[in-house]
């Protein structure tokens, strides 16, 4: 099949946004892999808050401002 | 001048190009220029894209027809749909012991190639190598993005060049040799608008480039022979291996910082590049890391951890979403091979294994957290590790790596430091197949263009 250049190249281009915005989604094991950033035995140096790297205070405040949030009429 | 306008071809060439994209075009260019004749051949011509020809199948991360669509057959070849980014990979991108990594080309003789490519590429060669330190272990190093140059439009120069002949429409088909295997002898090609092939007698004096593509020069090394001999160029039985992309990550990680990164990128250019944030050499050595550029986008004050930092601080800060972009590690079993399925041409389709390392995957964790824990440690910023966008959602950029690389022997690699294919002394590569590795996260074309130039210089000093 011989597309024309121009309608060939729409196509593509659009296969590729679409693509983009798809992105491909796959599971996947890591067997046995320990991040090499975590020190052995040692705690890591921030705590998690939805994939946010804080400081514990900082997850104090953010509760306390929420728990505010909530109690303010 | 354009075989089949008149039929008429010049001949006495020094070089046949396989090609015309960023890496033909530009070699035959600068051949022209060295007053070297050259004869081109491109699949596509002035009305057609033959996507028939670029039919891969992809199995591993880049599953389907994702190949199909960065390879485009047409005059200018890929450089119709790309983007223009435009970055340079950084010595340790070329160096990297620990994992394995090192160019046969040094950094420092590429960049003179990058400066002379940075203008055929609408690229401003002072600001190849710009970068500026942020905060301690980090850098920032923004990715340019030129106006995205379409090589389709260099097919005027070509023809008006008394020194290069492009036969648009026509597909090389087959290469033979010489018993010894040190001597390309003759090349088929054929004439896709007619329908019927023909051959060009290959003296010793001459060099045939294969400028095919990612996919296509290694289809080429892979030609099946009538004697059921090994291919032309796949003596050492390398050609295909080591497939790789760059995998990036949209929305892998969040940034609040208080640096706007504006104010990094110089006034002159302000505007012509994404922000991008590098672990420096040493972090990248300490922590184990390699190429993988947190491309920052989407500035706003707004967000909520924005805000919370300002309220905690009195500072303001800043909001990006990072789009990690990052490089895969070689591996042997990332490859491009045959299946027994023809095309209109008479080529297999080409099936293409690319699976990426946990290691590829960690690098892009570990890099954001090295961020975020250097941030905190700083009082500058806090990042988010998006988990699932980088374990469970992976893109690329549409480049195609590895399948012919470089390297110091016959038994790990195809090409030899000059690009000649080990053995041959008149066939060469050009294109991103020949890198040993992805130059980090770096998009290849600068990269390309430069190879290139530096191969014409090869074959320009050639008697
Ligand atoms: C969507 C997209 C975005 C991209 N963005 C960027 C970016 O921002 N920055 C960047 O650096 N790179 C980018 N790239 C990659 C870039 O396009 C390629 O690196 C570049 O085009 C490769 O140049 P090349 O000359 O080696 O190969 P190609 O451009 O693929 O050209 C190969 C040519 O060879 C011809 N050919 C193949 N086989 C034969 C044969 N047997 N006989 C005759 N002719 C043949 C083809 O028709 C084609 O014209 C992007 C790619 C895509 C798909």
């Amino acid at each position: 099949m011989h597309l024309s250049r121009r309608a060939w190249l729409a196509v593509a281009g659009g296969t590729l946004l679409a693509a983009g915005a798809a992105a491909v989604v796959w599971r996947t094991g890591l067997p046995g892999v320990t991040p090499g950033a975590v020190v052995a035995g040692a705690p890591a140096g921030y705590v998690d808050h939805e994939g946010w790297m804080l400081t514990p205070a900082d997850k104090q405040a953010l509760a306390q401002a929420s728990t505010a949030a909530v109690e303010s009429p | 001048m354009q075989v089949g306008d008149s039929g008429i071809l010049r001949g006495g060439y020094d070089c046949f190009v396989v090609g015309s994209g960023p890496a033909g075009v530009s070699l035959a260019l600068a051949l022209a220029e060295a007053r070297k004749r050259v004869l081109i051949f491109e699949s596509g011509d002035e009305h057609t894209v033959r996507s028939e020809l670029a039919n891969t199948v992809g199995y591993g991360h880049y599953s389907g027809a994702y190949w199909n669509a960065h390879w485009i057959r047409t005059p200018g070849g890929t450089s119709n749909v790309w983007a223009g980014w435009c970055p340079t990979p950084r010595a340790f991108d070329l160096d990297n012991p620990a994992v394995g990594v090192r160019w046969p080309v040094t950094r420092s003789e590429l960049v003179g190639y990058w400066k002379r490519a940075a203008p055929i590429l609408n690229h401003d060669a002072a600001y190849i190598e710009f970068e500026a330190p942020l905060i301690p272990g980090f850098r920032y190093r923004p990715v340019p993005t030129p106006p995205p140059k379409n090589f389709a439009s260099s097919m005027a120069t070509l023809k008006a060049s008394p020194y290069v002949d492009i036969a648009l429409g026509y597909s090389v088909v087959g290469l033979d040799a010489d018993r010894s295997r040190s001597t390309v002898t003759r090349l088929e090609f054929l004439d896709h608008r007619l329908n019927t092939r023909g051959e060009f007698a290959v003296t010793p004096a001459q060099t045939v480039v294969l400028a095919a593509g990612g996919m296509g020069n290694a289809q080429l090394l892979m030609l099946p022979r009538a004697d059921g001999s090994v291919p032309v160029g796949n003596e050492g039985g390398q050609v295909g291996k080591y497939l790789m992309e760059h995998p990036e990550f949209q929305v892998g990680g969040e940034i609040a910082i208080d640096l706007e990164l504006d104010r990094y990128w110089p006034a002159a250019h302000k505007g012509r590049g994404v922000h991008a944030i590098v672990a420096d050499d040493d972090t990248a050595r300490e922590q184990g890391l390699y190429g993988c550029s947190l491309q920052c986008t989407r500035k706003t004050t707004d967000h909520p951890m924005a805000t919370f930092l300002k309220n905690q601080t009195g500072r303001p800060f800043y909001y990006y979403s990072i789009t990690p972009r990052a490089e895969m590690l070689p591996s042997a079993a990332n490859h491009v091979f045959l299946t027994g399925e023809r095309d209109a041409a008479g080529f297999h389709r080409l099936a293409a294994r690319c699976v990426l390392d946990a290691r590829d995957f960690l690098n892009v964790e570990l890099t954001l957290r090295a961020l975020g824990e250097t941030l905190m440690r700083l009082g500058k910023g806090r990042v988010r590790v998006n988990n699932d966008r980088i374990y469970k959602q992976v893109w690329g950029g549409g480049h195609t790596m590895g399948t012919t690389r470089m390297g110091q022997s016959r038994s790990t690699s195809v090409v030899d430091a000059d690009c000649r294919v080990h053995g041959y002394d008149n066939l060469c590569v050009a294109g991103s197949s020949v890198f040993p590795s992805g130059g980090g996260s770096a998009n290849p074309t600068l990269t390309i263009v430069a190879l290139a130039l530096r191969l014409a210089d090869v074959l320009a000093a050639r008697k």
